[in-house]
């Protein structure tokens, strides 16, 4: 009997260091990926610094009157790489997306660049590089998601107040004006 | 949707389980009608009070012969009861016929597991391509490689066929990769192709492809042991046939109780492979949802892989299928067997209806506060929890060729009950009226002109340029 109730205990305390040990590596796990996806937003932002002079080298010859869109942009962009604090930095970022936002609009009204395959080339990848930096930051957050679930969770949580584990903050859209929905107004 | 994930998981854990136990179950009636087989072709006096060895007639002496060269051994005539032969049976024949069928399956499973993807990708004759052969889908995935966080990035494959399709293959979200035809290429806008390409990664996250593979083999295997338990059957029918006659008298209970089995058996043979598939293709059904879910949460965009979807159904409608095997069906975005069926479905549907696809995804894009779980709910009438809000759900997509009608907006039938629905539908009505134009983003927004403005409009979501 009470060697029963001995193996009993070594198997639930046996049980309670597995889970120890599982949560734990798991936390470990998802953590680095919290990381990797926020390094991972900095990639992107690097390949859309390196894209740039590309593009302005590109349309420079067809867009004479745009002289100030594209100065804007190459602005925004030296803007963006020198070195600074996260939020100076996002706030050169967030004014480099305007730039090129308004580019893309110009971009309309010019149908010889339009049908320039070196030019097209260009602006797919810029598409492609704006799509990749949200869908970095998107999956920065889902990486956050499933880390601060497994700490705020119980018997996560207990795991993860131990070792001393924090809780991860969500990339937010600083711009107000850029949460707002949308609206379409004429005169 | 991160509910109706788990959820799913669960289920198709559940289905995956009741697939390999039915196909040890089969393994397990063939080992034994294979023992009945075997004792009344190899041992015809096995159950018998007759024959060599029973009650030897001075005249008759029993055949005496080693069992093999080697052994000095005789032959001996088992000397088992009813009783013994039976426990026989079910505790060792049939046993090692679910061994040999767990065998059979993980030979297949490992050679499924290793080079499955490769032999998919070779049949439909896929061409790998780099970035530089088409830099739109190379970006497209990379994007979606991103958005989902996978560990590596999936080989790009790409289809020389007129039709609209793609399927997603490999063994692990480190091995995997994703191929589209040359027609969903070329028709379809930069949107539709990242949505497709979205359902297919989440099935490589959600390792569908791990998946399916299994429950195909288990299929696979099935089939395979039935074609066998049929031989055996007709092997053991004749076998007793022929012996029966001079044993009925002894050996008749017996004989009865094998011809039960035998019927038994043979019922399994035919329903065996019946069974297995509608399994195989109510998990796949599932795990197309989850796909679809999925896509949603990668792109946040349900739109783009609606409208993709609502092209492939369009077009399906005009030009049938190009000929894909049934079992590899399920791997594709749209079954490329069954397009036909767009809105209904049956247990043998490896998709869910085309139009509940579009319908679940179109609630989510029009009504940016539901989840797809709640449209998912809503729209295929399964309610999961109590007490949540009823979703606005967007009106069923008419698929078929819109008919040349001249009626006012007002007097069409209405399919959701919605109030929602069917206030925009008579807004819409009363601006018509007023000579309003309506223009169709590409990205579903639909925007409402006045009558006399003339110039360019921005599009709210996707920033497009509208000339009116």
């Amino acid at each position: 009997m009470a060697v029963g109730i001995l193996i009993a205990v070594l198997v639930f305390l046996v049980l309670l260091v597995l889970f120890f040990i599982g949560t734990y590596n798991r936390l470990v796990r998802l953590l680095n990926e919290v990381k990797n996806a926020w390094s991972q937003i900095d990639v992107q932002l690097k390949r859309r610094h390196d894209l740039i002079p590309n593009l302005v080298e590109t349309v420079k010859g067809y867009m004479q009157h745009e002289r100030a869109t594209l100065e804007n942009i190459t602005q925004a962009r030296n803007l963006a790489m020198r070195p600074g604090s996260v939020s100076e930095r996002a706030q050169a970022e967030q004014q480099l997306t305007q730039a090129l936002h308004n580019f893309f609009v110009v971009v309309e009204n010019y149908p010889d660049l339009k049908a320039n395959q070196n030019f097209l080339a260009l602006q797919e990848e810029l598409t492609s590089t704006e799509n990749r930096i949200s869908f970095a930051r998107q999956a920065y957050n889902d990486a956050v998601m499933n880390f601060n679930n497994v700490i705020q969770m119980f018997p996560t949580n207990i795991v993860g107040s131990m070792f001393g584990f924090k809780e991860q903050s969500f990339f937010e859209v600083e711009d107000v004006a850029e949460r707002a929905v949308p609206k379409v107004s004429f005169q | 949707m991160f509910e109706l994930i788990r959820q799913n998981k669960r289920r198709s854990i559940l289905l995956a389980i009741l697939m390999l136990l039915f196909m040890l179950l089969t393994g397990y009636i063939i080992g034994a009608s294979f023992s009945f087989a075997y004792y009344f072709i190899s041992e015809p006096y096995a159950f018998s009070n007759e024959g060599p060895g029973v009650n030897p007639s001075p005249q008759q002496t029993v055949p005496e012969y080693p069992l093999n060269r080697y052994s000095s051994r005789t032959y001996q005539r088992p000397s088992m009861t009813y009783e013994e032969v039976q426990n026989f049976i079910w505790l060792y024949w049939g046993p090692l016929g679910a061994f040999v069928a767990f065998v059979v399956w993980f030979i297949q499973m490992l050679f499924a597991y290793y080079s499955g993807g490769n032999m998919l990708l070779s049949i439909s004759k896929a061409i790998k391509i780099e970035k530089v052969d088409h830099p739109q889908l190379f970006n497209i995935v990379e994007e979606m490689k991103i958005a989902s966080r996978l560990p590596a990035m999936p080989e790009i494959y790409v289809i020389d066929d007129p039709s609209i399709n793609a399927f997603a293959t490999g063994r692990s979200p480190e091995h995997s990769a994703v191929a589209v035809t040359r027609g969903l290429l070329n028709n379809m806008n930069r949107d539709q192709i990242q949505g497709v390409i979205a359902h297919e990664i989440s099935h490589i996250t959600h390792r569908d492809t791990l998946y399916m593979t299994i429950l195909a083999v288990s299929l696979g295997t099935i089939i395979l042991l039935v074609v066998g338990l049929r031989e055996i059957i007709g092997a053991g029918i004749r076998g007793s046939t022929r012996y029966s006659g001079r044993n009925r008298k002894d050996a008749g209970g017996l004989i009865l109780f094998l011809f039960v089995v035998y019927i038994f058996a043979l019922l399994l043979s035919l329903i065996a492979p019946l069974i297995a598939q509608i399994i195989y293709f109510a998990c796949s059904r599932q795990r197309e949802y989850l796909a679809d879910a999925g896509a949603v949460v990668f792109t946040r965009n349900p739109e783009g892989l609606a409208s993709a979807l609502e092209t492939i159904a369009k077009r399906y409608q005009k030009q049938p299928a190009t000929d894909v095997n049934q079992i590899v069906a399920p791997l594709y975005i749209v079954n490329p067997l069954e397009t036909r069926n767009l809105d209904a479905s049956s247990i043998f549907s490896t998709h869910p209806p085309l139009q509940k696809r579009i319908q679940i995804l179109r609630s989510v894009a029009k009504t940016p506060s539901i989840t797809y779980e709640q449209a998912w709910q809503e729209v295929v009438g399964k309610k999961w929890k109590k007490g949540t809000f009823t979703p606005t759900v967007a009106p069923a997509p008419s698929l078929e060729q819109p008919a040349p009608t001249t009626s006012s907006p007002i007097t069409q039938p209405v399919c959701s009950t919605s109030l929602l629905q069917n206030a925009r539908l008579s807004g819409d009505a009363i601006m018509k009226a007023q000579k309003y134009r309506f223009i169709d983003c590409s990205c579903g927004v639909k925007l409402k002109i006045p009558p006399n403005y003339t110039g360019r409009v921005l599009c709210p979501r996707c920033k497009a340029v509208h000339n009116v």
